[in-house]
């Protein structure tokens, strides 16, 4: 390999290197609104950044603290970010960022059922490299679409009779979910266990008599 | 020659392209849903060789008929909106050929309003010709998953066996 060909290689490594820099930013903030990390949410933006989003136009570790304080005690939320398209300028420190977001935010209504409201759209960002640091300078939300699913609770499965086999395979949020054990998950164990059940056998019952009550 | 870093240990350049060409083919796959969400013609025919066939079912056909036909109903700027997400994407390199399988999902509105859902994946072969650049040379939409009442019977089928079409291979053509 000639030194040309070599420092031509090492360019297009030193791309990939701050487009995955890029996407490791991206996912860490729907870990940080998932897991109600605000801590994490707030280390996404650079000091100043701004973010155009929802119902929220302002400073962006502002926003982490105000989403997390208005959003972050639902029972479930859920940010998926897929399609990163990064447009590098890699000698100016910056990039221009579209990805597609799908979020999930489950509101508990009085009667143990739920609605969850899905929306989805893209963000718009403006990365900046400080301090060798890629996060984002600039974020601008564009929604598309947001719609409503009405949930039920499935029914209890397994043969110990609960939702899930022990609280320490439950997802929670911070600082009390298994993430933040790293690599001490391996002494998050709960006894061994297993069902002989039919794991799908309640669903099925509940789900004929409820037909039959609509029927009748 | 292994080319090699500061502290002279071999670097695997054939594996660092491999990697790099990877990376061209998942942005190309994302452009072209980008083209197809925002009804940017200009930007989905860019991720086409001129000569590529493209098989969506119900139409089959090179990338500027494709594009016409998208144009009267996905990428007709009154319906929806829409929007792609993928996921799982499975790249397979030999020098300017590859080969790859993209999971997708859709989400659009209906003009009820309802938002309805559809999931797919890209059966694609890619190959990079005289400018360098990656392009789609095939792709097959397999229809995982399509929304009550949509007959899916022209598209091709997958199997949950090898006998499914991501396991197609032609590396001398």
């Amino acid at each position: 390999m000639t030194d040309a060909d070599a420092s031509a290689l090492l360019r297009r490594l030193e791309i990939l290197e701050a487009k995955e820099e890029i996407r490791d930013v991206l996912y860490r903030y729907c870990r940080g609104c998932d897991r109600s990390d605000v801590e994490l949410l707030r280390s996404c933006y650079h000091p100043g950044a701004k973010d155009v989003h929802w119902v929220f136009v302002g400073d962006g570790h502002e926003f982490a603290a105000d989403t997390i304080a208005k959003l972050g005690t639902l029972p479930n939320r859920k940010h998926y970010v897929t399609n990163p398209l990064i447009d590098l300028d890699l000698d100016g420190d910056r990039a221009f960022v579209e990805s597609s977001y799908f979020a999930t935010q489950r509101i508990p209504l009085d009667d143990g059922t739920w609605v969850d409201v899905q929306s989805e759209g893209r963000y718009l960002d403006v990365f900046e490299r400080r301090g060798g640091e890629w996060r984002i300078g600039h974020r601008h939300m564009a929604a598309e679409k947001t719609w409503m699913v009405e949930g039920e609770r499935a029914p209890v499965v397994g043969g110990a009779g609960r939702a899930v086999p022990d609280e320490r395979q439950r997802s929670g949020d911070f600082p009390h979910d298994p993430v933040y054990r790293g690599y001490d998950i391996v002494e998050l164990m709960p006894p061994e266990f297993r069902t002989d059940d039919d794991l799908f056998d309640a669903i099925r019952a509940h789900v004929r008599g409820r037909r039959q009550v609509g029927a009748a | 020659m292994a080319a090699t870093h500061e502290q002279g240990a071999p670097v695997d350049a054939a594996a660092l392209r491999e990697l790099l060409d990877k990376q061209e083919l998942s942005e190309l796959v994302v452009r072209a849903s980008r083209g197809i969400d925002r009804c940017d013609e200009e930007l989905l025919l860019s991720c086409y060789h001129e000569d590529a066939f493209d098989d969506h079912g119900t139409f089959k056909g090179d990338p500027k008929g494709f594009v016409a036909y998208l144009k009267r109903r996905t990428m007709d700027p009154a319906n929806g909106p829409l929007q792609h997400s993928l996921s799982n994407a499975l790249f397979e390199v030999r020098g300017d050929i590859a080969y790859g399988e993209i999971y997708g999902e859709s989400r659009w509105v209906e003009p009820d309003g309802t938002v309805q859902r559809g999931l797919c994946r890209y059966i694609d072969r890619y190959e990079r010709r005289d400018d360098g650049v990656w392009r789609i040379a095939h792709r097959r939409v397999i229809l995982e998953a399509a929304r009550p009442g949509f007959d899916t019977s022209d598209f091709v089928q997958g199997t949950r066996s090898r006998s499914d079409p991501s396991y197609e291979r032609e590396w001398d053509r």
